[in-house]
């Protein structure tokens, strides 16, 4: 599904990542961790196609096709999801207009009629319910004077409508109570399919204990230091990540 | 085109001929009182001439493109327009009342409204029930004081519920309230305000009874091209009794780009409880225009007035309520969206001058290309206006790095209980915000368009009526897109 090889980014003409490799085949969930400023975020803001995040070297494909010549607004279509570590809030936006655009752009690009107003609602609605939201949250602009509980099961649930491929999700637990936790990880069960790929960002291991991993690397200054089963996240909830920032020697992903 | 070009200090003397030719024109057809007004308007402005920057007031905006340039008034017209070409540019469809302007002259083939021809609309017949004998409750249907033909017993024309004119039948009909308010909400020092009345033709005047719910009024003043560089001056007056209620669309639009200047003059007398809606829309690409719309309000009065500018080569409007009686309450909201040809200039003034009065202000400017927004706003809390509760707020998105935006909040209070604030900002799309609709799936253009949009909803979204709001969504997505296609 996605193929990183020795991928390389900066910002601002700093380099933060040094040659990342991973590999997520269709059907696998992996966690991404790592503490504070070690490039979990550019990481998936690159993938994306945030402008800015200039790609140095390396090569990224997802499902075959070259990710990194592709426009951001391609990636999604295509099938790419992100879910924002802090999603903006749009004024004047409404929530509901801009679901309904990302869906009939995604359907477009499928060669798929666009969906009309009414399967619309009825497929938001029950989404809404099953993400335990309230319904006016549609009227509203998006992320408008949301708690941030309820702008990250926004962000979940533009991901149920829009059934991406891959979804890389940007530190979705952060700020979030055990209940919004839980709501927010059955999203993410419930996308998981042998034909569908997962990459979770995290800093802390309890998102994980909700949505099993199958791997989990850890990445420090730029690099991926470890990789590993889902024992891995329970051994960093125990001694921390003091023990691997030291070990940059570069362990390969799988 | 033949265009004379004079000596731009001999501009006054061209308006001075142009008051002398209709002063001849129109001897023995005006009534004494009337001309002196003018006659004093004129001496007025002949001793100030057209505003200079140095006018703090037209700090942003000179006039130095229109002095040299001969603007009169058209000769006879042949309109060749009919009420079908008006669709498209209503602000207020469905109005049961419509005066429609075209070069500054009342096109009465236009209007909509019964009995209009030589007579204001409130002399045909007053329902009797709406007839000012007993004040029609607010909600009532006030269909039937439009005037039939014929109908109900003919109540003295002055009592009518409402009553709606030209210019030339309100002069006729209602001397002596026409005395009593023209040029009598104008502050002082405004001289294209006197260049007004010195040279006004024509004009809408509505008079709405004490406890009448006049709907929707919308006045329409359409500038065709022409082949001479034209003039017009209309004169309105809208007079709101004591609890009644209005909504007034003004709407000014050219067909096509022409070569106009428009000095308009629109005054506003809100009675005890009045409530009404004003909305004043510009759109004239390649023209000059310069608005005055000056507002009296008495206790508990409340006026929401929303300011759209979409465009012109010069489109400024002064805009000043003086809220007079306490309790009274005025929000104004403002909307330009400037072009690469556009210089919009808004220019506010609310004067808190009674106890307990209430403001609040949003001015928002788009502005792209080498366009230019400019915004100046004064609220000024009196001696003696306790407990004023003024906001004033300013909030400016440039789209082009030529375009231009400036902003002049200002607040002056003399009193001590109050609570007043202000603030403006100036800025750009926000990157973030772009990245997260193309992160979704948005084409980069679908997401400018849809992000300048939502800058301008709140705006579009406080006009109460929901026929002229959707009617003001439609025209400002219009331009907004017009305006994305410009080059930045």
């Amino acid at each position: 599904m996605l193929n990183i090889d020795n991928l390389q980014v900066a910002v601002s003409g700093n380099e933060i990542l040094h040659g990342i490799t991973l590999h997520l085949p269709a059907g696998e969930v992996h966690a991404l961790m790592g503490p504070n400023g070690s490039g979990k975020s550019t990481l998936a803001c690159a993938l994306a196609g945030k402008p800015g995040y200039q790609v140095t070297g390396g090569t990224a494909t997802f499902r075959g096709t070259d990710l990194l010549a592709q426009l951001p607004e391609a990636r999604a279509r295509a099938g790419l999801f992100l879910g924002f570590q802090y999603p903006v809030e749009l004024p004047g936006v409404s929530n509901a207009m801009l679901l309904k655009q990302a869906v009939n752009a995604r359907r477009r690009q499928r060669g798929e009629t666009e969906m009309d107003a009414m399967d619309f609602l009825v497929a938001v609605k029950e989404r809404m319910a099953f993400m335990e939201m309230d319904e006016t949250l549609l009227e509203r602009g998006v992320n408008e004077g949301f708690s941030g509980g309820e702008k990250k099961r926004n962000e979940i649930l533009q991901m149920l409508m829009l059934e991406p491929d891959l979804a890389i999700l940007d530190e979705t637990d952060s700020g979030l109570d055990i209940d919004a936790l839980q709501v927010v990880a059955r999203g993410i069960n419930h996308l998981r399919s042998p034909s569908r790929a997962v990459l979770l960002i995290t800093h802390y291991q309890r998102l994980l204990d909700h949505v099993a991993p199958d791997r989990v690397h850890v990445l420090a200054d730029g690099r991926i230091v470890r990789s590993g089963g889902p024992e891995l996240a329970k051994e960093l909830e125990a001694r921390g990540y003091g023990w691997l920032t030291g070990d940059v020697a570069g362990v390969e992903a799988r | 085109m033949t265009t004379k070009v004079l000596n731009p200090t001999t501009a006054v003397d061209h308006y001075r001929s142009l008051f002398r030719a209709r002063a001849t024109r129109r001897v023995g057809a005006e009534p004494p009182w009337l001309a002196d007004l003018r006659a004093a308007a004129m001496a007025r402005f002949a001793a100030t001439g057209l505003p200079a920057t140095r006018d703090e007031r037209w700090h942003y905006t000179s006039l130095a493109a229109v002095a040299p340039v001969a603007f009169a008034p058209p000769g006879e017209q042949c309109i060749g327009l009919d009420t079908g070409d008006l669709a498209p540019l209503l602000m207020a469809p469905g109005a049961k009342a419509r005066l429609c302007f075209v070069n500054g002259r009342l096109a009465p083939s236009l209007c909509l409204a019964p009995s209009l021809s030589a007579d204001g609309i409130g002399r045909g017949a007053p329902s009797p029930r709406g007839a000012g004998v007993s004040p029609t409750p607010a909600g009532d249907d006030p269909t039937g004081v439009h005037g039939r033909p014929c109908g109900g017993p003919a109540a003295p024309p002055e009592r009518s519920a409402l009553r709606l004119a030209g210019w030339a039948q309100a002069i006729e009909r209602w001397p002596d309230e026409m005395a009593h308010h023209l040029g009598h909400h104008l502050g002082a020092d405004q001289p294209v305000a006197e260049l007004n009345m010195a040279l006004a033709c024509d004009g809408a005047v509505l008079f709405v009874a004490d406890g009448v719910d006049a709907g929707r009024v919308e006045l329409l003043f359409l500038t065709t091209a022409t082949s001479e560089p034209l003039f017009s001056a209309p004169r309105n007056l809208i007079v709101l009794g004591a609890g009644s209620h209005a909504t007034v669309v003004e709407n000014h639009v050219a067909l096509g780009t022409a070569n106009a200047f428009a000095d308009p003059v629109t005054e506003i007398d809100l009675g005890a409880r009045a409530q009404l809606d004003y909305l004043k829309l510009v759109h004239e690409p390649g023209s000059f225009h310069t608005a005055t719309v000056a507002v009296t309000q008495g206790c508990d009065s409340r006026l929401t007035a929303h300011l759209l500018a979409l465009g012109g080569r010069l489109a400024r409007t002064e805009f000043a309520t003086h809220l007079a009686g306490a309790g009274g309450s005025a929000q104004l909201f403002g909307l330009a969206l400037a072009g690469g040809g556009d210089h919009l200039d808004l220019t506010t003034r609310i004067d808190h001058d009674a106890l307990a009065t209430r403001s609040r202000e949003l001015v928002k400017q788009i502005v792209t290309g080498r366009g230019r927004g400019c915004f100046s706003g004064l609220v000024h809390v009196h001696p003696g206006a306790q407990q004023t509760d003024a906001r004033l707020t300013n909030a400016n998105l440039l789209l082009s790095d030529r375009a231009e935006a400036d902003t002049r909040p200002i607040l002056r209070i003399d009193a001590d209980d109050v609570k007043c604030s202000h603030g403006a900002t100036v800025g750009r799309l926000d990157d973030e915000a772009l990245f997260y609709l193309r992160a979704r799936g948005l084409d980069a253009d679908e997401a400018r368009q849809i992000l300048t949009a939502a800058f301008a909803t709140e705006v579009v979204a406080s006009v109460a009526d929901p026929t002229v709001a959707a009617a003001v969504r439609a025209r400002v997505d219009r331009r907004l897109t017009e305006l994305l296609e410009e080059p930045r």
